[in-house]
């Protein structure tokens, strides 16, 4: 984990803490803008299903 | 076009490029004129990113893609995200660590100067011929669609653009770029919520959705492994990821955009504000689009939406053929409206499947037949009509003041890409050309001159060919064609730099070279797809600089022996 953690320190060694902000856990933000787009493919995916097989 | 659009046209464009100039007049140094003196807030950034990216095309075109093949098109974006991810983490924040006005500059530090010369040049030759047929594209529809002069649309595009780009530099480009956005953004919704209120009484959005599906447009995500489906949910994670990660991370257009943050924190949240927003905004443009098509099954639809081929083809000899096939076309949409009127009186929610199957078929033959037509009547006029679907229909049906609101979103649209565009050339020839190579050591103001001066020159440039652009047989298929020759080798010498540690300067630049040769001999010499070369280019500069990597330090062991 921590060669994984390493590779995406930025090359000064921080996560954006030399202008970051310590109340933000960007790894957490990553995840959620992923999960983000995760949920609307499967909203596009509902919705060409439900309309293709209980629409017209 | 009414008076009230002409007002809403000329006033909205006007407010944006003087509240733009007038903003960031007091720009006197070289910081500030080409990255904003690091103020930028996350916002602006992500904005200013989409707008962008954003060209008059997205609005031209999408819906019409939507139009005639469905939602699909969506999953091109579906890479995005991700790559916003990866830009974030890996390219952010070496740029600002090296504090670079630009990003060819980092390779300077990590690979010496050829390769950043190299990589800045080709950036140049792409980006030069984009800006063009950013100015070229939307021109060249007004004037066939509206009667507008397509010299003068070019110059009068170019020369705005150019000017606020020349006084405020950047930060006006930003800012610009905020309130282009809000245009474009309530545009494409006005649009939408308007179109909607147009539909037949007992259609509403749910019925509307049902008209799309049954005509198997709203299939949007597609998991099938068919190669030859261009749109496809695996094309868009693989493909759309690789191109994202190259126009965003490598191409100073957009990297100028996130350079101007006041942190890496506020590059960062500007660049998620895009991976968030960009897939739903496409979305809904995309939306726009089948509401238009929907729109079209109640109200016939002009046979061919280019009206200036349309003209052209009724004064022509094939002009009784063409009146025969208007027939068909308008018989074929009567047969049509029967098979909705069970639906419009609310007695079935179902349509007659088989039947509107063989309408649509039908339909398409005639299309088909309508096309060879025009190839064979007009050869020089381009058969495929889909860019002009959305601003026939905005003239033919949307109310007055509305049609100046659109035509006002498509023009910033157009302006905020061409800006972001001239800004980014001229930074790039300032600083990796004149400032790095001729003039090291002349004064700040002497560099915000020269700026001004590069944004002036790329402007004639870009607007020259532009003007020149009828010239080329297609010039849009090969424009893009020729990014893709480049952008495929200046990705492989980033991704060199940043995950293959050991490399040095010469083996990259040999290896760039060599796989610039290799793409230009897949382009002369091969019928493979051009999105390909990019995946070539960039895995032949990374596989080719280890191995030459490998073969120097062999040589300087032996040597040492």
């Amino acid at each position: 984990m921590s060669s994984v953690r390493e590779k995406i320190k930025s090359p000064s060694g921080d996560l954006g803490a030399t202008n970051g902000d310590p109340l933000l856990n960007w790894n957490r933000l990553y995840v959620l803008v992923l999960l983000f787009n995760v949920v609307l493919v499967v909203l596009f995916y509902l919705l060409g299903h439900f309309v293709n097989h209980h629409g017209a | 076009m009414s008076v009230l659009d002409w007002i809403v046209l000329i006033g909205s464009t006007a407010f944006i490029v003087i509240f733009g100039i007038w903003k960031t007049r007091k720009n006197r140094n070289i910081d500030t004129f080409l990255l904003g003196n690091h103020t930028t807030r996350w916002w602006t950034i992500g904005l200013s990113v989409m707008a962008t990216q954003a060209s008059a095309i997205t609005f031209l075109s999408t819906p019409g893609q939507a139009y005639s093949e469905g939602m699909g098109f969506v999953q091109f974006y579906f890479g995005l995200p991700i790559a916003m991810v990866i830009i974030c983490i890996v390219f952010i924040p070496r740029y600002f660590q090296m504090k670079v006005f630009t990003v060819y500059e980092f390779l300077e530090h990590r690979f010496g100067l050829p390769t950043r010369l190299l990589a800045a040049f080709l950036f140049l030759i792409q980006r030069g011929l984009g800006a063009s047929i950013t100015i070229f594209a939307p021109a060249i529809i007004f004037s066939a669609i509206l009667g507008w002069n397509l010299h003068l649309t070019i110059c009068v595009i170019g020369c705005v653009v150019a000017f606020y780009t020349f006084i405020g530099g950047t930060t006006a480009v930003s800012v610009t770029h905020k309130m282009q956005m809000g245009i474009m953004i309530g545009g494409i919704i006005t649009a939408f919520a308007v179109i909607l209120s147009y539909l037949p009484a007992g259609i509403g959005f749910t019925e509307a959705l049902h008209i799309a599906g049954a005509s198997g447009r709203l299939n949007t995500v597609d998991f099938s492994l068919n190669m030859n489906n261009r749109y496809t949910f695996w094309s868009g994670i693989t493909g759309g990821t690789f191109l994202a990660l190259a126009y965003f991370g490598t191409d100073q257009s957009q990297a100028q955009r996130y350079l101007t943050g006041q942190s890496i924190k506020q590059s960062r949240l500007g660049l998620l504000f895009n991976g968030v927003f960009k897939v739903p905004m496409q979305f809904l443009i995309l939306l726009t689009g089948l509401m238009v098509y929907v729109f079209y099954q109640f109200h016939a639809p002009p046979l061919f939406f280019n009206t200036q081929v349309e003209r052209e083809m009724l004064a022509s000899s094939a002009s009784g053929e063409y009146i025969q096939l208007q027939q068909q076309w308008k018989t074929e949409h009567d047969t049509k409206q029967i098979l909705y009127n069970d639906l419009l009186l609310k007695e079935n929610t179902h349509i007659d499947q088989t039947a509107l199957d063989q309408s649509i078929t039908h339909q398409k033959e005639i299309r088909n037949k309508t096309k060879k037509l025009i190839e064979t009547t007009l050869p020089d006029a381009e058969s495929n009509d889909r860019d002009y679907l959305f601003i026939r229909f905005i003239l033919d049906y949307l109310p007055k003041g509305i049609i100046g609101l659109l035509i006002s979103m498509i023009l910033a649209a157009g302006m905020s890409s061409t800006a972001s565009e001239l800004n980014a050339l001229a930074s790039t020839t300032t600083i990796d050309f004149y400032k790095r190579l001729i003039r090291k050591d002349a004064s700040e103001k002497h560099f915000v001159y020269a700026s001004k001066a590069f944004v002036l020159l790329w402007a004639v440039i870009a607007i020259c060919f532009a003007y020149y652009g009828t010239l080329f047989e297609n010039l849009i298929q090969f424009v893009n064609i020729v990014g893709s020759i480049f952008y495929g080798t200046v990705l492989g010498i980033f991704l060199s730099a940043f995950f293959l540690k050991y490399i040095t300067g010469w083996s990259v630049f040999i290896a760039a070279l060599i796989a610039q040769t290799i793409v230009l001999l897949f382009f002369l010499k091969s019928d493979i797809g051009f999105l390909w070369y990019n995946v070539i280019g960039c895995s032949t500069v990374m596989i080719f600089s280890l191995i030459i990597e490998l073969i120097l330090r062999l040589i300087r062991k032996k040597a040492i022996l």
